[in-house]
This record gives C-alpha cells, sequence and structure tokens, in this order.
C-alpha cells in the first residue's frame, strides 16, 4: 500500500511538473511592468520630438535596435548639437528597455536577443520614406 | 473512483511506466521551451512596445531626459 502511494505521489508530482513546464513556456513576455511603463511613456514623448527627424531623413532606425544621424548635411551646428543629445537620450532610454524587458522575464541573458528582435520590428513598422540601415550597414530609404 | 490498488498492480505497470516516462519527457519539453529565446514571443512583446510608443505617444513634457530604470523587485527577478 505504502509502495502504491510512493508511486502516486510521484505520478503527480510528474503532472505537475509538466503542466508547470507548458504554461511558463507559452506565456507572453511581460512588458508592462512598472520600469518599463516608465520608459515606454519617456520614448513615447520623446517620439513627437524625433518624428519630424525620422520624417526628414537627419535621423534614421539601426538594425540593432538604436537611432543615428543618418544625415547631418540636412542641419546646422546648433541643430546638430541638440539633435545629438537627442539621439543619445533615446538610445540610453532603449538600452533600459531591453534591459528591463530582459530582467522582467526573469531572463538578463536575452537582452541581446532582445535588442535584435526590437532591431527588426522598429525597421519592420517604420513607415515609408523613413530613413533605415540596410543589411549592408548602408542608409536606405524605406 | 479509481482504484490504485488496482492500477498498480504489477499487471498493469507494463501500462504505468510508459506513462510515467511521457510525462517525465514532456515535463523536459516544457522546462526547455523556456531555455532558448522565444522568438516569436519576443516579436509580439516588441511589436506591442512599439505601437505603444509609435502609434499611442503622449504629449512630451521632458522629453529629452533619459530615463534610469529602478532597482528591479523581487517579484521581476524570481519569474522563471
Amino acid at each position: 500500500m505504502k509502495n502504491n502511494m510512493t508511486r502516486l505521489v510521484g505520478f503527480v508530482l510528474v503532472l505537475v511538473i509538466s503542466v508547470n513546464g507548458y504554461a511558463v513556456g507559452e506565456a507572453n513576455l511581460d512588458v508592462d511592468s512598472a520600469s518599463i511603463s516608465i520608459i515606454k511613456k519617456s520614448l513615447s514623448g520623446r517620439f513627437a520630438t524625433l518624428r519630424p527627424l525620422f520624417e526628414s531623413g537627419v535621423i534614421g532606425l539601426t538594425r540593432d535596435g538604436m537611432v543615428a544621424v543618418s544625415n547631418a548635411t540636412k542641419i546646422n551646428q546648433t541643430d546638430r548639437i541638440r539633435i545629438d543629445i537627442l539621439v543619445k537620450d533615446e538610445n540610453k532610454d532603449r538600452a533600459t528597455l531591453y534591459r528591463e524587458i530582459a530582467r522582467a522575464n526573469g531572463r538578463s541573458d536575452w537582452e541581446n536577443e532582445l535588442q535584435k528582435t526590437f532591431g527588426e520590428r522598429w525597421i519592420n513598422r517604420a513607415p515609408s520614406g523613413w530613413t533605415v540601415k540596410n543589411a549592408k550597414g548602408e542608409w536606405v530609404q524605406k | 473512483m479509481i482504484n490504485f490498488q488496482a492500477l498498480f498492480k504489477p499487471t498493469r505497470m507494463s501500462l504505468v511506466r510508459p506513462l510515467l516516462v511521457l510525462m517525465a519527457t514532456l515535463a523536459g519539453c516544457g522546462t526547455t521551451n523556456t531555455i532558448f529565446y522565444p522568438n516569436e514571443r519576443a516579436i509580439k512583446a516588441a511589436d506591442s512596445v512599439i505601437d505603444d510608443i509609435f502609434i499611442r505617444p503622449v504629449t512630451p513634457t521632458s522629453a529629452t531626459t533619459p530615463v534610469v530604470a529602478p532597482a528591479p523587485s523581487k517579484s521581476a527577478t524570481g519569474k522563471q
């Protein structure tokens, strides 16, 4: 009888581990933690300032999920300084975003992969006419 | 009511053992899913975040100030 109970407990344990393993494997990634929400708010707040720069091709999207000045000839020296600061702040927030998403999901080791995925998706979802980097590292108009 | 005594009779163990092996294998697969980078789910998550920023941007206030993320909470780091 005791032997049977041991077997039964083992069976139930395996069942629980199995179901739990699948549940974790299929869950959506958490992108709504408090820290991620703060960063998203900062990024979306800055987007209104960056949008005309994207549309005019002054700045563009890189393949590593960041932004960079793509055509400095379109701007004067004063604007260049302001835009450089904007780009630096944007990239700092983006790096924090990737790190926080990885961390919120308990997988800090996914940070680089997430950044790569975001790099592809930013470019994929950018409107036509924006400047993006192609696979050869050249600035092209989408 | 399941008669577990009957289930674990030596003659029935030929059925129970493969079942246990199958369940253990499934458990292994479930765990393996969490080891590999979930590309599809990451794309879905990225699209959701990008939509929030591109499509539903908020009115800028202190737009040029980068965010310093707070220290991770225990619940955030403890999840697997």
